[in-house]
């Protein structure tokens, strides 16, 4: 009694100060080898991750640019976003002034022939059309610089993957939205900040000009991440709140006693709490998904004590009946923990959350109904005569020979149906672990597909032990890369080495601009009988002498500029190693393009469909969680070997409750919805509950009352179950749902078979 | 005594609200015989003065509008050039090189400003022009001069002022004060041999 005081104390302190993570990456495996650490690093902290999509709607194109002008004007001051692009200009003033800096460092045009005389007075003669154009004037200062024109260039050859552009900035194709991109400085992993960013952009729509008619959509990885934690932290709760509201009223008329049914919440609530604070202790933080699983554990541990409080026949006090329940119960507390702990191995950092949260609170409620109950609750037989009406389904179980040929014609149906289907059964698309609603997940394709944004698609992934090897080994690709550009089998990519060259190559650009005085007569010699003033050109001489003798251009001199921004999502560190992305634009013949890559043989690279290793990751986790199943509920029936005193018995027991979840399995993918991790949970759950029926029905009762009660027991806590599952069906957030959905549908065929196999005839 | 010359202010007032009415009302005249212009050729000879030049750039060429601001201009000495203002889009094409660029107005500004002065002009769209420029008009019919002050701060910094003359729905002088003192005088006379 103490000791349980004494540890709900402590729990409490731990749980209410426990963190509430709802970052889907967090579910990922904790053990990754290099391509998935690439992966999660991309999913984290990657720049497609951390782009905000934005779309105005719902106003005159001409209002709806007025909005996203408006819009990226005050983005652009706030110190949250890095970049921000309307389509107003495809480079901000930092980005022209860093090309304008280093052009002759930057620009693939620079060679020797350039600045020769004939090469110059070429570049002569454009200047003078440009000069002759409307408003070249305009044109005068960067001509006087710049006559060859390697910035202009040099921003020209860089990717222009960008949505059409109406009004002066970007639109959807049918034009009934305006388009932007804001790029966050945090990780998409720093949900607080990303809750910031999003607010901000709320915020500076709703002073933007005209933005009273129009409506705002905003997309994109931090934005899910931010609108799911919100989503879960309310579901988690007010669906904890609906479970518990709906079971407390099933036990209240069950008993009619506010003290019994008070009992009954004891025991889980203790669970609950100590299986929160271990996770927080565990984990550092406790997932909101695990959270929301709380909640059908609401429905699964009142069976304890309703298995106690039901049993109690008038005349016995508590300890006497726990003394008779007692052995059943806890065969059904302990396969429970098994189950909990083949989850608790998973090295999917989500599921072995779950684990311990199951493990631990279905431990404590059983302890707790095992040994403080009886000393505090009252012994209060229920009147069997006034609950008939529940048992009314007991009619069905009666005929255990057709339940039984239902249940093995079920089983093979669902067989027949998988070996057809096969494919079917298995989703492991990394995207239906994220817990967002499926409306949105459209939305954002939608968005994204309209902006040309970047999506996890192929990448070619280069590894060197140096940032200029890399660089080196990337521009050694671009021939092949440009060759699959020309065959059509990529419609564009990004090489870091476009926006920082590497060390050998700025020095060979370097050694192609001539001498100052070399560069002097050659310009003289090209400016022969063309009007221009003299001296117009000493901007350039003095640009191109200042890009032979000063310095090399490093990753520093790009701060503040978009194209920094790039670099970092195209070129980081990660273990050790440098790691160099190219992403491959319009790669729609994967097998093809694989196979041209192979025959390149480029040192350190490798092309990566990332959608097809997320998937193909996902799925390596699932062979694993299977395998944890299979050992799990190999455990549970060992235990019941040695807690029925046989084999035979404990496969009586097994049986009917694995028919029911490989028939739920089987179902399930049947109404739409393929087989995910979570339902796997749901079904390990299932299995858990059900073996408590299958325990009860093989248990020799006394009497004919006791077998009444029994019965009485079983019905309620299914009802409890499907209380709280039915709560978490109603859930938004998919993984909340499918959770529901599975015991929604398993736990009744759990009791219905449990009755059918049972040992004695109900 | 201060009455006195409080009548005689009034009658001034009155004076120069009545002309420039009458002004305004010149132009709103000129603009729509502008207006009912279908499409027009016309051959040019543009001389450019700037500072980046030690002597004058003279260009000389063809001219075409079409209803609808699509503008053709056809450089033919000193060198060949075809530009194409059309809607948002400004295409360059150098046949001597083969090239080809195509520009959106609407990235910059100043560029859009001009292009839209310029077309807003040749159709008569009063309301367009006065979204984008101050505008001054004198003389009559037979023989106007309408200058324009760009609105646009952005376009300021590049053009102090764009001049058209003209008689009737004839314009015969484009010219453009550019900041920084560059001159555009181009002098339009009907295409002909």
């Amino acid at each position: 009694m103490l000791v349980w005081l004494a540890l709900l104390a402590a729990s409490l302190l731990v749980a209410t100060r426990a963190r509430i993570m709802s970052d889907f990456t967090a579910f990922l495996p904790a053990r990754l080898d290099a391509d998935q650490a690439l992966l999660v690093h991309q999913l984290r902290e990657g720049v497609a991750a951390r782009m905000i999509l934005i779309g105005i709607s719902g106003a005159e194109p001409g209002a709806l640019a007025g909005a996203s002008r408006a819009l990226a004007q005050r983005l652009s001051a706030s110190a949250q976003f890095a970049y921000v692009n309307n389509g107003e200009a495809r480079f901000g003033a930092a980005d022209r002034a860093f090309v304008e800096r280093w052009r002759y460092l930057l620009s693939p045009a620079v060679a020797p022939a350039r600045f020769s005389p004939a090469g110059l007075r070429e570049a002569m003669q454009r200047a003078l059309e440009a000069l002759g154009s409307p408003l070249g004037g305009m044109l005068a200062s960067s001509i006087a610089a710049d006559p060859t024109g390697e910035a202009r260039r040099y921003l020209e050859s860089l990717p222009a993957a960008g949505p059409d552009t109406r009004h002066g900035v970007w639109f959807s194709p049918d034009g009934r939205s305006a388009l932007l991109v804001a790029e966050t400085r945090a990780a998409a992993s720093d949900l607080d900040a990303q809750a910031r960013a999003v607010n901000e952009v709320r915020a500076a729509f709703a002073a933007a000009a005209g933005a009273d008619k129009a409506s705002l959509t905003l997309s994109g990885p931090g934005v899910f991440a931010v609108e799911s934690r919100a989503l879960i932290r309310a579901d988690a709760s007010s669906l904890s709140l609906i479970a518990g509201a709906a079971v407390l009223t099933l036990l209240l008329f069950v008993y009619r006693s506010a003290a019994l049914t008070l009992a009954c919440f004891l025991p889980i609530a203790s669970g609950i709490l100590v299986g929160v604070a271990l996770v927080a202790l565990a984990f550092g933080s406790i997932h909101g998904i695990s959270l929301g699983f709380a909640a059908i554990l609401f429905g699964e541990a009142v069976d304890y004590p309703s298995y106690l409080f039901l049993h109690n026949q008038p005349g016995d006090t508590l300890r006497t009946t726990l003394a008779r329940v007692w052995p059943t119960l806890r065969l059904a507390v302990l396969t429970t923990v098994l189950g909990g702990l083949s989850m608790l191995l998973s090295s999917f950092v989500g599921l072995a959350q779950l684990g311990l949260l199951l493990m631990s609170a279905i431990l404590v409620a059983g302890l707790v109904t095992r040994y403080v109950l009886p000393e505090i609750a009252p012994a209060r037989p229920v009147a069997l005569a006034r609950l008939a009406p529940l048992l009314g389904w007991s009619a069905l179980a009666r005929h255990q020979r057709a339940l039984r040929a239902l249940a093995w014609s079920a089983l093979a149906l669902v067989l027949a149906l998988g070996v057809l289907r096969p494919g079917a059964l298995w989703d492991d698309d990394l995207g239906k672990l994220n817990p967002i609603p499926d409306v949105e997940r459209r939305a954002d394709q939608q968005l994204r597909a309209e902006l040309k944004a970047p999506d996890v698609g192929a990448v070619i992934v280069l590894r060197a032990p140096g940032r200029e090897q890399a660089l080196e080994r990337s521009e050694a690709l671009e021939p092949a890369l440009r060759g699959l550009v020309d065959d059509g089998l990529i419609a564009g990519y990004e090489a870091a080495s476009d926006i920082l060259p590497s060390e050998a190559l700025q020095r060979a650009r370097r050694a192609a601009l001539p001498g100052a005085r070399a560069l002097r007569d050659a310009l003289a010699q090209a400016q022969r009988g063309l009007p221009f003033r003299p001296g117009l050109f000493e901007p350039f001489l003095r640009d191109v002498e200042h890009a032979r003798s000063g310095p090399l251009l490093e990753p520093a001199d790009l701060r503040g500029t978009g194209l920094a921004l790039k670099l970092h999502a195209l070129l980081f560190p990660l273990h050790g190693e440098w790691v160099a992305l190219i992403p491959l634009r319009g790669a729609n013949d994967l097998a093809a393009l694989a196979a041209r890559f192979e025959a390149l043989h480029a040192p350190g690279a490798k092309l990566l469909d990332l959608r097809r290793e997320t998937g193909r990751m996902i799925a390596r986790y699932r062979g694993q969680t299977l395998k944890l199943t299979a050992l799990g509920v190999a455990a549970m029936f060992g235990l019941l070997a040695w807690g029925l005193g046989g084999l035979r018995e404990a496969a009586r027991v097994l049986m009917p409750v694995l028919l029911a979840a490989t028939v739920t399995a089987g179902m399930l993918p049947l109404f739409g919805s393929p087989l995910t991790l979570f339902h796997l949970v749901a079904l390990l759950f299932v299995v858990g509950t059900g073996l408590n029926y299958s325990l009860f029905f093989n248990r020799v009762p006394r009497d004919p009352d006791e077998r009444r009660r029994t019965l009485l027991s079983l019905t309620v806590c299914c009802l409890a179950v499907l209380c709280s599952a039915g709560a978490l069906a109603l859930s938004a957030t998919p993984v909340l749902r499918a959770i529901g959905l599975t015991v929604l549908a398993g736990t009744p065929l759990a009791l219905l078979f449990s009755a059918a196999f049972g040992r004695d005839s109900v | 005594m201060r009455s006195l010359y409080r009548a005689l202010a009034a009658c001034l007032l009155a004076l120069a609200c009545g002309a420039a009415a009458a002004q305004q009302a010149e132009l709103a005249q000129v603009m729509r015989l502008l207006s009912a212009v279908q499409a027009s050729t016309v051959r040019f000879s543009e001389t450019k003065r700037m500072a980046a030049l030690s002597e004058p750039l003279v260009l000389s060429g063809r001219l075409s509008y079409q209803r609808g601001g699509r503008i053709e201009k056809d450089v033919e000495t000193p060198y060949r050039e075809r530009i194409v203002i059309d809607g948002d889009s400004m295409l360059v094409e150098s046949p001597a090189r083969g090239e080809s660029h195509s520009y959106s107005l609407r990235a910059s500004p100043a560029a859009w400003a001009f292009a839209q002065g310029l077309r807003a002009t040749l159709s008569g769209d009063l309301a367009t022009l006065e979204r984008y420029y101050r505008t001054s008009f004198s003389g009559g019919e037979e023989d106007w001069t309408l200058e324009l002050a760009p609105r646009d701060d952005e376009m300021a910094r590049y053009v102090r002022s764009i001049e058209f003359r003209g008689r009737r729905a004839d314009i015969s002088q484009i010219s453009v004060n550019e900041a920084g003192g560059n001159t555009t005088v181009m002098t339009i006379r009907p295409d002909g041999p």
